[in-house]
């Protein structure tokens, strides 16, 4: 059983009977919750996840749903500021120097519209486009992933909330935990973690993992994809 | 609900889903030397600038006023792929173009001597109206070499 906290900017800590977080490889990561308080959340929260002496994870995010009902408190939290889920003010077209814009600045821009925070880790150099279209009618998350779909890379909002775009490279990765079954035909790996520290865009145990869930009980799912 | 109907409104769900998949109307702001042209479209506060133009006719370049109705989309439904095209057709149109080179006539005249000493009369005949049973004299056939052409549409 892992312990699950959610602690906001008012100071109050409360804590989480029921989570189900899941990290996408394109994307923001969203977290279903359940807790006990009797009184809204909103806004910026920490949802901590530690089991036992174990390090402790924290994952950085924004309620978007968060109203009490009939004694029940569920609550539905996205990576980061929620800024990506809005939409521009106005569409914008770009044209460079040469025929060259640096993706850099696309992914910058569209961040900056969207008032998230980008990664350090961001690695775009290189990236150009000869022009650029952005419509007033799509989201600064669909933005992204536009991108990220012309290009051939990945963006995704850290458990710190920061959000990272860049080459997805696969780099091996252990498992805290261990691993309890899998499901070759839904290509699932069922887990047990002891720290919620895997991650999407990596590779555990030879297999290239593109979502992962973690739930409040210290199971999870690896989701890998098709080698 | 016609197969007609049916197919329009799968397109418009496409449409929906898709909005780089869709083909916009666009007014022309202006035309650049290269032949790009800046763009407003309807509908969108989206402004394309540099948009290459494809006319549609092989070796054919265009000069379009601005104000003109030309149609934009996305090659392969990404953002990067912008290209105007689709100059509507003007049923008003019916003058031929002529290319700089191209051969004519410009009529024809014929030279008749009246009298031994006095002038030799030219009757000119306009293209066209020569008459089949032939003038009498001698017939001079005025043949033009196109010098200047359109200067809307060029082509190669």
């Amino acid at each position: 059983m892992s312990l699950v906290i959610l602690s906001d900017t008012k100071g109050n800590l409360i804590e989480a009977h029921q989570l189900r977080l899941e990290m996408p490889l394109l994307g923001t990561w969203t977290a279903h919750l359940e807790t006990t308080a009797d009184t809204a959340i909103d806004g910026n929260v920490v949802i901590t996840i530690q089991h036992g002496d174990e390090a402790a994870e924290r994952f950085v995010g924004t309620v978007v749903d968060g109203e009490p009902y009939e004694g029940r408190a569920p609550l539905v939290v996205v990576g980061g500021t929620e800024g990506l889920s809005k939409r521009p003010a106005k569409a914008s077209y770009y044209v460079g120097a040469n025929s060259a814009i640096e993706v850099a600045q696309l992914v910058g821009d569209v961040l900056v519209e969207a008032d998230e925070v980008p990664s350090d880790a961001t690695a775009l150099s290189g990236l150009r486009a000869s022009a650029w279209a952005r419509l007033e009618t799509e989201s600064h998350a669909r933005a992204l992933t536009r991108i990220a779909e012309r290009f051939d890379i990945g963006w995704r909002v850290f458990a710190s909330g920061a959000v990272w775009a860049g080459p997805v490279e696969w780099l091996d990765a252990d498992l805290e935990g261990e691993e309890l079954d899998v499901d070759t035909d839904a290509r699932i790996v069922s887990i047990r973690y002891r720290v919620a520290s895997a991650r999407p865009g990596t590779t555990i145990g030879g297999r290239r993992i593109s979502l992962v869930v973690f739930t409040a009980d210290g199971l999870g799912e690896l989701h890998y994809e098709a080698m | 609900m016609s197969e007609r109907d049916d197919f329009a409104a799968a397109l418009a769900s496409v449409a929906k889903a898709d909005p780089f998949a869709v083909v916009y109307r666009a007014t022309v702001v202006v035309q650049h030397a290269d032949g790009s042209v800046d763009l407003r479209l309807d509908g969108t506060s989206l402004q394309p600038r540099n948009v290459r133009l494809d006319v549609g006719i092989p070796g054919c370049r265009v000069i379009v006023d601005p104000g003109a109705l030309v149609r934009l989309a996305f090659e392969g439904g990404t953002p990067d792929g912008a290209y105007a095209f689709g100059i509507p057709l003007d049923v008003g149109a019916s003058r031929g173009l002529v290319a700089v080179g191209d051969l004519g006539t410009a009529g024809s005249f014929a030279a008749v001597g009246v009298a031994l000493g006095a002038p030799i009369v030219f009757t000119y005949f306009p293209p066209g109206d020569l008459p089949s049973t032939g003038p009498p004299g001698t017939v001079v056939t005025l043949v033009t070499k196109a010098t200047n052409g359109s200067a809307k549409v060029m082509i190669r």
